[in-house]
């Protein structure tokens, strides 16, 4: 061991020798010694040697899309289904399922995942990253657990910030425009002999939708936020680099009332308590923290052997307080006896109170639960309905509750690339990580979980005709178990920038701790109304503790070809991914019953060409046709049969940038989407390295439905905002 | 029969040159033992079958019964200007910037080691699609350098965009400067920019926004620049020869005739360009120079 560090050492120190001569310029002496920068393991690899289908979303097409968020610029993924639940929660997935819950893709930020360990999400409204900030985005579409780890299971989105050295100097952003959109940004990159740094400042505000549902009526669903990036790269020799970066962000998110009441107001009002809780109706906004520290060490042992370790910590926290009401029911040892023995049967007599059910409420529950009738539930029901007659005309009980979530996770991975000849290279490594999810509303406190993963893949190229790559992820988490996932990908190269492409993969997600290990319930403050006796809620969630893991099979055949004489790329493939063993239940807390039953199959083909036609001119077309199969109805909504973009991108004399993109689905949950987003820049010179840009973004939707929901709404369909920045 | 003509013509000379009687050629070489001085001695010889070749580090002592005397090198070349004789020369192994400052005497004819311009850039247009902006960062020093290009860059139809680092630390600014605007970065002989110490920065940066440095030199291609043109101690030896062959030396300063491209396949595969072949290449732009 020590031995070998000590090798190591001289290695490095070896290595870096050859910086600190001045490479000379006589040209007699032939052995002129420079650094192999481009080494094989610092170089990208080829798109057509890629095992698998990927999208790169290039600066240029981010600028482009004019997008203020990452998923907008998603719509340029073929397949990639975007939806909205509210103005303020984003839901990315990738060919569908959940429509509400995106469960099932990776999303790194510079290797860093912010897949939240707690609630298997991500906050796409709270990423705390600028667009501006942002290089390229590289989607990965498909299975990917082999490289990126559990959760990679539908693909894996991989945001990569821009390098400091990328951003010197001092920008200022200002962009405003209808539906509330007030952004700005404020950046200073910085360099010294062997180090960048930049420091951005940011933020973002809009109103969401106009209307909920109707005309008139306002949606409370806007956001704000504020962000602070310093990111800085350090270069120790010419084989050793450190890149290190801070984020924290604070964010505010509006929100309706997140209480259900047990009863809530009867349609024909019984008395004072149906009038009084129809009028409560606090908010109960969202505060966000997010807190990040990142480090990663890459060293180059080689010219073909690389090694880099990353390790990061980051903390979220969703914060959610409010006063509640309710009927003082929800204090009844009844309704906990009922609840306990049948959360369905507690919510169809809540039902039958509130909606004025013609009929017993013994048919009604008969009716309505599927063969789990009993009578004893009956008999309960019947109390319950006795209880409620002292609480018509009274008060409502009402308490102080939150929903406030705290999660953390740190990770130290190790990451080993090492080409061993023309024909051989490997990427190895392994990780630790370990998540922590703190709420005592959610889960009675605090849950650990810590994972253990080894990766491994080889590229062999036998022939230059062929290349053949294994790979696989062993992972060990606590509270779920293990599993192994494999891929085998075969690429066939009809000229080396021509290939075919043959890819089986199985990708795993392990539930995650909302659904597995969940312990919800209100821990209520505060009460006040005509309340004696115990005073706990009726209702309780609890987790079942072993749930399994879910597992996708993939299939898929592919093309990629670049053709550099007229700047066409092309990547075509057919696919069929097959998931099974999925958790589809809604899990709400008087209605928790995660399981593993459902699947779900998805076959199609998808298409992406990207040709600049001139020097001036880039167009883009994206296409996916989806056929889809899912057991559960909640997944069978977000799916689009048909959806693509179509892209045109122009650079005019005079520093004139246009774009032109139009965005289909033909129904995205049960709605028809179509946009047609332009942009129009003009740059203004103000010196060598000063210029001053104007910037307009025109959306205008092609159709008047609502966005993914019904109560969706805009008053217009056309969105306009207006940017300058300053760049000097 | 033009091209006849003109075979008969070349015939004659060589004959003539053969029939002549063997000059003494005297090799002005800054070490006895090095790979690429015995290379290039070697392919002298072997071009010039029917001269005396002969190699001295100490030309002074030898010089004076030499007919013609070849110098390579900076320091053999400011012997040779100090030296007072007026035999025909040529001094090879020599880039533009460390030329003297003061003019060149009639009697020596100058080969550079740096790749001629108009290659670089005709070798930049074949593998870059749709090049149009060529890219330059000069030092304060060689600020000057800039004039050799730009007739080059009007004959190849390309508009260069340059940019001069007054200051080091400027470095990456106005790469990144020179890169928004230019298809592609045209590496030069300037020891100020082009060292071991930036070629880091400027590579990373050039490829992270798929940009690919053309030159400075061969052995910057391993290092990831993805083409250059350049002249092996053999292209070298054979170009001294053509020289050698003609009735009398130019007397100027020249490209070596002869050259070869040396690229990098792997940044071009990991770019999408398609993976060059520096044979083909060579032949191509030896057929360009050739062409009218």
């Amino acid at each position: 061991m020590s031995t070998y560090r000590v090798t190591l050492l001289a290695g490095i120190t070896l290595l870096g020798l050859p910086a600190s001569l001045q490479a000379s310029t006589d040209p007699l002496l032939d052995d002129l010694e420079l650094p192999k920068v481009l080494s094989a393991t610092r170089l990208k690899q080829a798109p057509a040697e890629v095992p698998g289908s990927m999208t790169v979303l290039d600066r240029q097409l981010i600028r482009a899309t004019g997008a203020r968020d990452i998923p907008e610029i998603l719509r340029l993924v073929p397949g990639m289904m975007i939806g909205y639940r509210r103005g303020n929660q984003i839901n990315v997935n990738y060919h569908g399922t959940n429509v509400t819950e995106a469960r099932r893709l990776q999303v790194l930020i510079d290797g860093r995942s912010v897949y939240r360990p707690g609630f298997a999400t991500v906050d796409w409204a709270e990423i705390p990253v600028a667009v501006e900030d942002i290089d390229r985005i590289e989607v990965f579409r498909g299975p990917n657990t082999a490289a990126y780890g559990a959760n990679a299971l539908m693909g894996v989105i991989n945001i990569i910030t821009r390098h400091p050295r990328d951003t010197l100097g001092t920008t200022f952003k200002l962009t405003k425009g209808t539906r509330g959109v007030n952004d700005w940004l404020a950046r200073e990159g910085f360099s010294t002999e062997y180090s960048q740094t930049r420091l951005t400042l940011s933020g973002m505000a809009d109103e969401g939708f106009d209307f909920y549902e109707e005309p008139g009526q306002e949606y409370r669903d806007g956001k704000r936020l504020t962000r602070v990036n310093l990111s800085s790269a350090f270069q120790v020799d010419t084989s050793n680099t450190i890149e290190w970066q801070l984020a924290a962000s604070e964010t505010s998110r509006q929100s309706y009332y997140d209480y259900s009441p047990f009863l809530g107001a009867a349609k024909q009002p019984l008395g004072q308590f149906d009038q009084l809780i129809d009028e409560w109706q606090p908010d109960s906004d969202i505060r966000g923290h997010d807190y990040v520290v990142q480090g990663l060490w890459k060293t180059d042992l080689s010219a073909n052997h690389s090694v880099q370790i990353l390790a990061y910590g980051q903390h979220m926290e969703r914060l959610s307080d409010f006063r509640a009401c309710d009927s003082p029911l929800v204090f009844s040892p009844t309704l906990r006896e009922l609840s306990a023995l049948s959360p369905l049967a507690a919510r169809r007599v809540s039902r039958y109170m509130s909606h004025d059910v013609a009929g017993s409420l013994r048919n009604y529950m008969n009716d309505f639960m599927y063969g789990q009738y009993y009578d004893y539930l009956g008999d309960l029901g019947e109390r319950i309905l006795q209880e409620r007659q002292q609480y018509v005309d009274s008060e409502p009980a009402c308490f102080d509750i939150d929903q406030h979530i705290r999660e953390s996770r740190y990770h130290l991975e190790v990451q080993d690339t090492f080409r061993l000849n023309e024909q051989l290279r490997f990427v190895s490594g392994a990780s630790y990580r370990q998540d922590r999810v703190k709420s005592e509303t959610f889960f009675g406190g605090t849950v650990d979980n810590a994972i253990i993963q080894a990766f491994g893949n080889a590229e062999y190229r036998p022939h230059d005709r062929w290349l053949f790559q294994f790979g696989g992820m062993y992972e060990d988490s606590q509270l779920v178990g293990d599993a192994f996932s494999p891929r085998v990908a075969m690429h066939y190269f009809i000229t080396p920038l021509h290939s075919l492409r043959f890819v089986y993969s199985e990708a795993v997600r392990t539930p995650d701790m909302y659904e597995n290990n969940i312990n919800w319930t209100y821990n209520l403050k505060n009460i006040s109304g005509p309340v004696s006796g115990p005073q706990s809620y009726y209702a309780t969630a609890v987790g079942p503790g072993d749930l399994d893991t879910e597992t996708m099979r993939s299939r898929e055949i592919g093309y990629n070809g670049t053709n550099h004489r007229y700047g066409v790329s092309v990547d075509l493939r057919v696919f069929q991914e097959r998931i099974t063993g999925m958790n589809s239940e809604p899990l709400k807390l008087t209605d928790f019953y995660p399981n593993n039953d459902s699947s779900a199959e998805f076959e199609g083909a998808e298409a992406q060409i990207d040709w600049r036609a001139t020097y001036a001119d880039r167009f883009r077309l994206t296409y996916a046709y989806v056929d889809f199969e899912a057991s559960s109805k909640l997944d069978q909504r977000l799916t689009a049969r048909n959806s693509g973009s179509a892209a045109w991108i122009r650079s005019w004399p005079a520093g004139i940038e246009s774009s032109l993109i139009y965005y289909g689905a033909d129904q995205l949950n049960e709605r028809r989407f179509e946009r047609v987003d332009t942009r129009l820049e003009k740059e203004f010179a103000l010196g060598q390295r000063s210029h001053l840009n104007l910037a307009l973004v025109l959306q205008h939707r092609l159709d008047d439905e609502p966005l993914t929901w019904d109560e969706n709404r805009y008053e217009s369909q056309n969105h306009y905002y207006l940017s300058a920045e300053l760049h000097f | 029969m033009r091209f006849g003509a003109r075979a008969f013509c070349l015939l004659l000379l060589v004959l003539c040159s053969a029939s002549a009687s063997a000059r003494a050629i005297l090799v002005a070489a800054p070490a006895a033992d090095s790979p690429l001085i015995n290379e290039f001695v070697a392919e002298l010889r072997t071009k010039l079958p029917q001269d005396q070749v002969t190699v001295s580090v100490t030309p002074a002592t030898d010089a004076t019964s030499a007919d013609i005397i070849i110098t390579l090198g900076k320091d053999m070349l400011n012997w040779r200007l100090q030296s007072g004789l007026q035999t025909p020369s040529i001094a090879a192994y020599l880039n533009r910037h460390a030329l003297p400052s003061q003019p060149l005497p009639a009697y020596l004819t100058t080969l550079l080691a740096n790749p001629k311009p108009i290659r670089q850039l005709r070798l930049a247009k074949i593998l870059v699609p749709r090049l149009r902006v060529a890219g330059f960062l000069y030092s304060e020093e060689q600020s000057s350098a800039h004039a050799e290009w730009t007739y080059p860059a009007e004959q190849s139809d390309l508009r260069l965009y340059s940019v001069i680092v007054k200051r080091p630390s400027n470095l990456t600014r106005d790469l990144l400067q020179v890169l928004d605007t230019a298809d592609v970065l045209i590496g030069l002989d300037d020891p100020g920019i082009y060292n071991a110490d930036n070629l880091k920065t400027i590579l990373l940066t050039s490829y992270s926004r798929s940009k690919v440095l053309i030159g400075p030199s061969a052995p910057f291609i391993e290092a990831g620049s993805l083409s250059t043109t350049y002249s092996t101690p053999g292209d070298m030896a054979h170009s001294v020869a053509l020289l050698l062959q003609q009735d009398q030396l130019p007397g100027e300063v020249t490209y070596p005739a002869y050259f070869s491209v040396l690229s990098n396949a792997q940044v071009a595969r990991s770019l999408g360009l398609p993976e060059p072949d520096d044979e083909t290449l060579r032949h191509l732009l030896t057929e360009l120079e050739q062409s009218p």
